[in-house]
């Protein structure tokens, strides 16, 4: 009798459970109450889901979903205060969409094999952090945006990594968004504002993407210490800032790009304490306005350190490596004006085919005739009071490779024996 | 008969002043090169410091490769030394290429030199500072150059010619030629501009070695977007075999031509 007893407890034990591991997604957020907590368990949910109400959902260590092509495995609407952490996600179009919501927060979310990631329309307040997403192979043109918000306010995003996606981080008409300390690479646009209003963006770290900051008809954005490195391809920037106004770029580290600010029809911006280093041009002014300011940056081996279509910018106090003049009355400037103006730089501005030539034998010898001639220039991309000193200490670490160094003088002193050995008669 | 002459020939190239003060010269400078290059960030890419290896490369090379080879034939048929090597059984592609292969051997000692000089500094460093690419690149520039040198020794009636033949064809290669295409390109549309530059790229060796360097490395995208489907052929199979076609018709040619020249001197004589 208590043989036949623990045997039926125990079946229905077993039922019970895989019962409530088989419920559906849809079902669990249904029955949990508002404002209440979910936990999911360690399963693939093959499902798609809607959230309308206060929840926090709480993924276990191999929670995974899926909703496969064409479908969006979350969809948070009309809801507020909606949690989500430790989501992993695979293999579906988009993994959440957000309308018409607010205050949520997004936290530990990873996915892979993803079209697009997080969506936002018509909604503010929207916090996501430590999320990670690898994108699809392939063009940009058939992949999707790792996080794109519509028509939203107060977006913020930190602590993100996102790879191989057409725009990384997506902004469309959104006011106020604080994009701090994330990553992106191997994408279209790392970061790419249209239309946007009150930008923030720090700490960021963008490189070998086709343009590492896209800011398109965007008014009021700080760009501050970011790093924007090796946007190399053909046309590729490390900011392209188009048709902007009351832009800072301050305190950012731009490096081996293949031009590191790109601005075309900026007004009222200032350019200033960043660090252009070793870039093929490191600022390029197109259509720009004398009240947009370049000063206190440090110019460190970039082929052509500024140029412009003809339009002039203030600029001033900037450190230029290839400045040859003196300081004798000891204020930190150069006594002489630093003229940038080249008129190789601004030809390879009006015809593309002259970039051939780039920093070729008769082209450093132009440039060198140039800085003869341009100092008559008083104007156009002229710095009267050139840095004598960097704003910036860049050093690098010296160690003896033995290798090297014994291979090295066994070459040489085999070709020194060489070749007395063959003059010998 | 051609191995002794080669022997000779070298030796008597080593023996040279001018050629040892040629190596002391390259020592020197590449040691320069290979020190601003440890002052340098260490960034990859086209930089300032990668464009100024390869512009000293493209300057110096061809300059005393083209006058040290040319003065060498012309002093040959001025001084009747090269009479002389007539009477001898030394077919005329023999002397030519012994002339050539000499040249070669000489010059690719001095760069044997000066790049252990590099790789001294390097292991000094911690960091290793000399491309590949720029050594198959310099090889290249002695190869092409060293066979114009020939030709331009060929053509030229005395040393003093030959010298001043030798800077003419340097400064056209470096310098003129691409003066001309950019004064031409003020006044004629991009798209033509674009193909001119083209064309010059395969007709001018020295625009051809610095657009090998752009295709080893791996940085075409310095040349921008005008050029893209221009390096995305040579990027290919097709196009890396037309680059070495290329690269090899010009040293053959002048070669070939150096000979066919010396071919009717010597009927004429």
């Amino acid at each position: 009798m208590k043989w036949r007893f623990l045997v039926m407890f125990f079946i229905s034990f077993i039922g019970f459970s895989a019962t409530a591991h088989a419920e559906s997604l849809q079902s669990q957020i249904d029955k949990t109450p508002d404002g209440g907590t979910l936990k999911l368990f360690d399963r693939v949910y093959r499902e798609q889901a809607v959230i309308n109400k206060p929840i926090t959902i709480i993924g276990a260590e191999k929670t995974l979903m899926k909703a496969g092509a064409e479908k969006t495995v979350l969809t948070i609407e009309n809801a507020k205060n909606v949690h989500l952490k430790n989501l992993n996600f695979s293999r579906s179009n988009s993994a959440i969409d957000v309308k018409k919501s607010s205050h949520i927060t997004i936290e530990n979310i990873k996915m892979v094999r993803m079209w697009g990631g997080v969506t936002i329309r018509n909604s503010k307040n929207i916090a996501i952090k430590n999320f990670t997403m690898r994108g699809l192979d392939g063009q940009y043109a058939t992949k999707g945006a790792g996080i794109a918000a519509y028509d939203s306010e107060d977006i913020q995003i930190e602590d993100s990594f996102i790879t191989e996606v057409m725009d990384a981080y997506y902004l469309e008409r959104v006011t106020g968004s604080t994009i701090l300390n994330n990553k992106a690479t191997y994408s279209r646009y790392g970061l790419h504002y249209m239309y946007g209003k009150d930008i923030y963006a720090k700490g960021n770290t963008l490189e070998k993407n086709v343009t590492g900051i896209m800011l398109m008809i965007a008014e009021n954005a700080v760009l501050e210490k970011n790093n924007i490195q090796y946007q190399s391809d053909w046309n590729s920037s490390g900011f392209t800032l188009y048709n902007a106004k009351n832009i800072v770029t301050k305190n950012n580290k731009l490096i081996g790009n293949h031009t590191a600010i790109s601005s075309q029809n900026m007004k009222n911006s200032v350019i200033q304490d960043n660090v252009f280093l070793t870039n093929q041009t490191a600022v390029e002014f197109t259509g720009s306005e004398t009240n947009n300011t370049v000063h206190t940056n440090d110019f460190l081996g970039n082929i052509v350190n500024i140029r412009s279509d003809g339009t002039s910018s203030d600029i001033d106090g900037n450190f230029y490596d290839d400045y040859a003049g003196f300081d004798v009355n000891g204020d930190g400037f150069g006594d002489e004006k630093y003229v940038a103006l080249q008129s190789f730089g601004q030809w390879m501005v009006r015809e593309p085919a002259y970039q051939y030539f780039i920093e070729s034998p008769s082209v450093v010898l132009l440039n060198e005739m140039d800085q003869q001639t341009n100092k008559t220039e008083k104007n156009q991309l002229v710095d009267s009071k050139p840095l004598m000193t960097a704003i910036s200490e860049e050093k690098r670490n010296y160690s003896i490779n033995y290798f090297l160094l014994i291979f090295g003088i066994m070459l040489f002193a085999g070709g020194i024996y060489g070749w007395r050995r063959s003059v010998k008669i | 008969m051609n191995q002794l002459f080669i022997k000779l020939e070298w030796k008597q190239m080593l023996r040279s002043r001018w050629m040892q003060l040629v190596g002391v010269l390259f020592i020197v400078i590449f040691a320069a090169i290979a020190l601003i290059q440890q002052l340098a960030l260490p960034v990859d890419g086209f930089t300032r410091q990668t464009a100024s290896f390869l512009n000293l490369l493209l300057f110096l090379l061809p300059l005393f490769v083209l006058t040290i080879g040319s003065m060498s034939v012309a002093s040959d048929v001025e001084s009747g030394w090269y009479s002389l090597l007539k009477t001898y059984p030394l077919s005329l592609s023999g002397y030519i290429f012994g002339k050539y292969v000499s040249l070669v051997l000489s010059f690719s000692l001095i760069l044997l030199l000066s790049f252990a000089v590099v790789l001294i500094m390097s292991g000094v460093a911690g960091a290793f500072q000399l491309p590949l690419v720029f050594v198959f690149l310099a090889i290249l520039t002695v190869l092409i150059f060293a066979a114009i040198a020939i030709l331009c020794g060929v053509i030229a009636k005395n040393r003093l010619h030959a010298l001043a033949l030798s800077l003419v064809v340097w400064a056209a290669a470096l310098l003129l030629l691409s003066y001309v295409l950019m004064a031409i390109g003020t006044f004629v549309a991009g798209h033509v501009m674009l193909n001119l530059t083209i064309v010059m790229i395969h007709l001018n060796p020295a625009e051809w070695i610095r657009f090998g360097y752009f295709l080893f490395s791996g940085q075409t995208t310095v040349l921008g977007p005008s050029f893209y489907d221009f390096t995305a052929f040579y990027n290919s199979f097709l196009g890396y075999l037309i680059y070495i076609v290329i690269s090899a018709a010009w040293i053959l040619g002048p070669l070939a031509l150096a000979q066919w020249l010396l071919s009717r001197k010597g009927r004429v004589e």
